[in-house]
């Protein structure tokens, strides 16, 4: 198996097979010539994960599945966007949102505005940018303004 | 930069395939309608660099892995939408 040895701020040098890696050809915004990923669990349930750059040891992003943060979250690939992926399927999609988590977890927030979009498949990725005006670059995941992911 | 006068109903060619139409004019807003091949992404510049912003903030944040914080999360989380099967 072949694989690479990828050097990282936050949890040293992790070695990863060839196979887990991702492509983001375009990289993704304000880092652009980061075209390389992994992904691993943050947390034992699977539900937080961190997004590492192969190329920048400190670049790192928790992302989640988007429709845990807004149930029937859903994005439009155009074909740009598809050709890029390599996407046949819709199900081969994984709809994710970075997350920005400060000090208090009750004030995190997440970028429904520049979802991830990775084609488990192809392992190609890209982030994507929306035009919804209904989504925020700062959505709140607790006491959101529509209620959506809200306890009380 | 290239400006140009334009009024309503004119249109800037970019290109053999980009075509920019004044749409409206109202007060300090113009509306602009847009016909580009759908190769080519059309943003509005706030939100592109919104999504930066928020990017570079959130790869700047948490120096070191914290799971309790993100455990308090997925806990808040399932208590708020419990996940649909």
């Amino acid at each position: 198996m072949l694989g690479m040895k990828v050097c990282t701020s936050r949890f040293g040098e992790i070695d990863i097979p060839d196979e887990k890696a991702i492509s983001f050809p375009d990289g993704v915004i304000g880092f652009r010539e980061a075209t390389r990923f992994v992904i691993f669990d943050c947390t034992e349930d699977g539900i937080f994960k961190w997004l590492q750059s192969c190329d920048r040891p400190e670049l790192a992003f928790v992302i989640c599945q988007a429709n845990l943060i807004v149930p029937g979250y859903q994005v439009i690939l155009g074909e740009k966007e598809r050709a890029l992926l390599g996407l046949e399927k819709a199900d081969d999609a994984a709809v994710c949102v970075i997350l920005m988590i400060p000090g208090d977890p009750k004030e995190a927030t997440a970028n429904l505005l520049g979802p991830i979009i990775m084609n488990s498949e192809t392992r190609t990725g890209l982030q994507l940018v929306l035009v919804n005006p209904d989504y925020s670059a700062r959505h709140p995941l607790f006491g959101g303004q529509k209620g959506q992911a809200c306890s009380s | 930069m290239l400006v140009l006068s334009r009024r309503k109903d004119e249109t800037i060619m970019i290109g053999d395939d980009i075509e920019l139409t004044i749409v409206d004019i109202k007060g300090d807003t113009v509306r602009v309608g847009i016909n580009a091949p759908r190769a080519v992404a059309v943003h509005r510049k706030e939100i592109y660099e919104a999504i930066k912003r928020e990017n570079i903030a959130a790869a700047g944040q948490m120096a070191l892995p914290d799971k309790g914080a993100l455990g308090g999360i997925a806990a808040l989380l399932k208590q708020a939408a419990p996940p649909r099967k």
